[in-house]
């Protein structure tokens, strides 16, 4: 049988031959077509596949006082990061994420969807992860393919307790959907923080720094495999340390002395418009919005009825009480209205048309000239003055001296309250629904004219400079603006500074202190007890302070807090005596 | 005649392509063990090294054996080993299928030795029966020969080899003088069945068919019972497709649409490519490729080695080792040409069927051209039994070169 014989025909073994050779044929060209053709396509995806493109987070610039004591800095926290396109089965693996890091598996896919930057790039799962929590996941690292742990440098305020700052230094959220899309506003990607309130917001481009760009080499069960020698990283730049005008110590005692009121204090210099400290109470704490918002706590915050959110020296709408007497004052002797010697009778009360006006002092003052009117604080003697005013008259001496008209602090937002001329009132009221009453209540601070602490610092150290208007500033490297001059006579100047002199240094000032009056430091002032209609006045004081060339400017309201004299005046006091270093021995000494 | 001496007649550079082509499996292995550097007795490298050993002793067994008792006992080894394929059922699954026996802590895949046994076989029905070709009956029995290894095979399963099993059927009728239109008639069932799943396709082929069968002027029985027959064939296959296992379904339609399953079956097929494209002309180097090192590419030891070589060494060593492939089936196919005996001839254009058929499904699996099948490359991939198996054909593709009857 093995001996029979074959013939094969040629063309037979041709067509096994062409059949052979097309079937390698296809395979070579096929080849080539991949590692040829598609090159470049195949590499990028080959690199894509085994190179993990790392962010690294930069740290915030501190935050630093004028001393360059840090108010604000930098600290560390742990988060798990998940890349979806590692993840083998993301059901069964986010359920033992949560289970090691005690979070709700609803939580973690609700981040997954909110943090979502596609496939290929770490998206947040959880941060605030505990160094065990940590240690439970990468113990169990192979079964958890595509997740990462990272840091995230986060807000730190290592001297909170001292002077915590919380309103003006404010604090950061994560980025909204809006501004991840805003290309304008910075590169930001979901989970990162912006600076939300106070100097965080308003120089988080300079605070911010930015992200360092890391490339690693990872193995198809995402396990890192090192560095990459021919991709150079993009280090993390820190963000700017600012350095601010505040001196902590006297933000610390600002912030001490309004402990359990409502209230604000704003002490600044007044040739430079350098904020040396700038309290309000009650505040937050800074802690609680360090490394991402929680709901309850903000939440428990802004139901809180006495707005601990609210800063109150730039946001605070008051009415300036007395002290807004000196502007009166000021328009009247610039319009020669008034001399020292016009006098009228304070009997306790004032009888205007068909209403009453009453003193503050029930018995009255008696003969009240000038200087009794301001350094006692005597309202009848502003209702008979105002008469002989016109009410735009007021209104543009307020307006001059920065009164309804922002401030142009370094902070996000400031409220330019109220100053009230004819169109006003015409345009509230009506243009027969308002009668010279209202001008009576405006000569001493109430009614249609509210101010904001800030305003009322500002409108004190221009007195105090006699007219030189500057920028209140927060941060010691803000360019200062050319300063507005208030061409006030001399003789305006001169009153001005004699009266508020001996509300402070004279026996019956309303804001008479021993130890100032005593020593070196000529300090000036002005109480003010703004009725309103929710319970007692507000506590108002104004004053400024100098000795050689050091001028400070100090604006206090107590909300609810009584008179000016007794609530407000002695917080500007003590904070005075701080600054420039007077002892409180002498406190002795007073009768 | 003793051995060197048929050596010495032999067509001895077949060895020296299969020796380089067995180095550049090494390398790809060598490679591939850097990462781990293991090379104790248990790492796949030098594992490879020790297969050798019975490799060559199978190569010289088969060359040395006289080609009338290959012809003798073609149907005992045939029976034989489709009798080994229920091995495996009596020592448990591996891997949750029964493609190996395991003795011993060394594992032996019988369907391997059933692929070529099934040739010899194949080969001497044959030469012994002159066929009547022109007559479609006579081919039944060659048919239902290959037809019955080929299911007990896929029932294992493996689908891969039970397809190369079938494979050598056209090419040996071919060879043995079979019409065209014989051939055609054979393979329309197998259109039938693939163009089932469209309905454009399959009526497409159905007016192909008839227009082919009316032309061929053959007996009205014949056309009858072809035409209706692969229409119902062709309705049957949706019922037939879902007895196939979900995996193997699976794999055929990751070929029809790669991104249906881009972390299973479609996952290996686009990792495959991305090392073979990301090769380039020169390829990456040795040891450094990274769709291989940092495990991207699945089964890098044996389905996807050429992808490994494809990776780090790149289009042009692709080019060498395909032209060397192609070398050694055309030069097995010539040999079968020249030879004047009838069953050498038949086990040589067998053997050449088999290892064309090996090449081009893996090969053509690595760059997405067919269906991931986890079918082995000749010389090349990872697998003792392979190795011994593909050294036992050379052997008898060498041997079946050496005309005895000069």
């Amino acid at each position: 049988m093995l001996k029979t014989e074959i013939y094969i025909p040629a063309h037979r073994r041709d067509l096994a031959f062409a059949v052979v050779i097309a079937l390698f044929a296809a395979l070579i060209g096929r080849f080539y077509y991949l590692q040829i053709y598609k090159y470049e396509q195949y590499s990028a995806v080959s690199d894509a596949n085994r190179i993990r493109v790392v962010t690294n987070p930069a740290p915030r610039g501190n935050i630093v006082d004028r001393n360059g004591k840090i108010l604000a800095a930098n600290t560390s926290i742990y988060a798990v990061s998940v890349i979806r396109d590692e993840l083998i089965d993301e059901e069964v693996q986010l359920a033992m994420i949560a289970g090691f890091i005690d979070r709700e598996e609803g939580d973690l896919r609700r981040n997954l969807k909110k943090y979502d930057q596609g496939r290929f790039l770490p998206v947040l799962l959880a941060r605030n992860v505990s160094i065990s929590q940590l240690s439970l996941i990468e113990e169990h690292k192979n079964e958890l393919p595509g997740i990462l742990s990272t840091k995230l440098p986060v807000r730190f305020y290592p001297n909170v307790d001292l002077a915590s700052a919380a309103h003006i230094l404010g604090y950061l959220r994560e980025a909204s959907a809006k501004e991840l899309k805003d290309t304008e506003a910075g590169d930001y990607s979901p989970g990162d923080y912006i600076g939300s309130q106070g100097l965080e917001k308003y120089y988080e481009s300079r605070l911010r720094g930015s992200k360092g760009i890391e490339y690693r080499q990872v193995d198809a069960l995402g396990r890192e495999m090192g560095t990459l020698a021919d991709r150079k990283p993009i280090p993390a730049e820190p963000g700017e340390e600012i350095r601010l005008t505040i001196d902590r110590r006297l933000q610390s005692r600002s912030e001490a002395l309004l402990q359990g009121s409502r209230g604000a204090a704003v002490v600044m210099n007044a040739s430079t418009g350098e904020i040396l400290a700038i309290a309000s109470k009650p505040d937050f704490k800074l802690t609680d919005f360090a490394a991402g918002m929680n709901p309850e706590k903000w939440r428990l915050y802004s139901s809180d009825v006495d707005k601990p959110l609210l800063n109150r020296a730039v946001l605070g709408l008051y009415p300036p009480g007395s002290s807004m007497k000196l502007v009166t004052i000021i328009a009247a002797m610039q319009r020669r209205l008034v001399d020292n010697q016009w006098s009228i009778q304070c009997t306790g009360s004032y009888e205007f048309g068909d209403r009453t006006f009453g003193c503050w002092r029930e018995e009255g003052h008696g003969t009240v000239n000038l200087d009794r009117a301001i350094v006692e604080s005597c309202n009848v003697y502003f209702y008979q003055l105002v008469q002989r005013i016109d009410i735009n008259t007021l209104a543009n001496f307020a307006k001059l001296f920065g009164f309804g008209s922002p401030t142009g602090i370094d902070l996000p937002a400031e409220n330019i309250g109220l100053v009230a001329d004819r169109t006003y009132m015409n345009e509230k009221y009506g243009r027969w629904g308002w009668a010279k009453g209202s001008l009576l209540h405006l000569s001493i601070g109430q009614g249609d004219i509210l101010v904001t602490p800030l305003q009322m610092a500002s409108f004190i150290a221009t007195v105090a400079t006699r007219g030189e208007k500057v920028r209140p500033k927060l941060v010691q490297d803000r360019e200062n603006l050319e300063t507005v001059q208030i061409p006030l006579r001399a003789s305006t100047w001169n009153a001005i500074h004699r009266l508020t002199f001996d509300v402070v240094n004279k026996r019956n000032g309303t804001a008479y202190d021993t130890e100032l009056a005593r020593s070196d430091v000529r300090a000036y002032g002005k109480t003010g007890t703004a009725e309103n209609p929710h319970g007692d006045p507000h506590a108002w004081y104004v004053g400024f302070a100098n000795r050689k060339n050091e001028t400070i400017a100090l604006s206090i309201i107590i909300e609810n807090g009584g008179t000016g004299g007794s609530a407000a005046a002695p917080i500007a006091a003590e904070l005075t005596k701080l600054y420039f270093g007077l002892g409180s021995r002498v406190l002795k000494a007073d009768p | 005649m003793n051995l060197f001496d048929k050596l010495s007649t032999a067509p001895l550079r077949w060895l020296l392509y299969v020796l380089v082509l067995n180095i550049f499996g090494l390398i790809a292995l060598y490679s591939i063990s850097l990462g781990t550097a293991d090379f104790s007795l248990s790492s796949r490298f030098v594992k490879v090294l020790l297969w050798f050993i019975p490799a060559f002793g199978a190569f010289l067994f088969f060359f040395g054996i006289p080609k009338r008792y290959i012809h003798e006992y073609a149907y005992v080894a045939l029976i034989l080993s489709i009798v080994s394929l229920f091995l495996p059922y009596l020592t448990g699954p591996v891997a949750g299928t029964f493609r190996w026996v395991s003795i011993g802590g060394v594992s032996f895949q019988p369907a391997e030795v059933l692929k070529w046994v099934v040739v010899i076989a194949l080969a001497r029905y044959l030469s012994d029966h002159r066929l009547q070709l022109k007559k479609v009956q006579s081919l039944l029995i060659p048919i239902i020969a290959v037809l019955i290894p080929a299911v007990f095979i896929a029932k294992l399963p493996d689908l891969g080899s039970a397809v190369i099993v079938l494979a050598p059927l056209i090419p040996l009728l071919y060879w043995v003088g079979a019409r065209p239109f014989h051939i055609f008639l054979l393979l329309a069932p197998i259109i039938s069945v693939l163009t089932a799943f469209n309905y454009y396709s399959f009526t497409l082929w159905i007016i192909l068919l008839g227009s082919v069968i009316y032309f061929s002027r053959t007996k009205l029985k014949v056309i009858l019972i072809n035409f209706f027959g692969n229409i119902s064939l062709g309705l049957l296959t949706p019922l037939l497709w879902n007895s196939l296992r979900p995996y193997q379904q699976e794999r055929v339609l990751v070929l029809l649409d790669l991104t249906r399953d881009p972390l299973g079956a479609g996952y290996q097929v686009i990792q495959s490519q991305t090392a073979i494209g990301s090769g380039g002309l020169w390829g990456k180097g040795f040891g450094v490729g990274t769709q291989t090192h940092l495990k991207f590419l699945p089964e890098q030891e044996t389905d996807f080695i050429f992808s490994v070589i494809g990776e780090e060494f790149g289009f042009m060593m692709v080019l060498s080792i395909l032209v060397l492939f192609a070398v050694l089936v055309l030069s097995m196919v010539q040999r079968a040409y020249k030879t004047s005996e009838r069953f050498p001839s038949l086990v040589l254009i067998g053997i050449a069927t088999l290892f064309m058929a090996h090449i081009f499904v893996n090969v053509g699996m690595t760059v997405n051209l067919l269906p991931v099948k986890g079918l082995p490359l000749p010389f090349l991939s990872y697998g003792g039994t392979f190795l011994v198996s593909c050294y036992a054909m050379l052997g008898l593709a060498m041997n079946m070169s050496v005309e005895t009857n000069k």
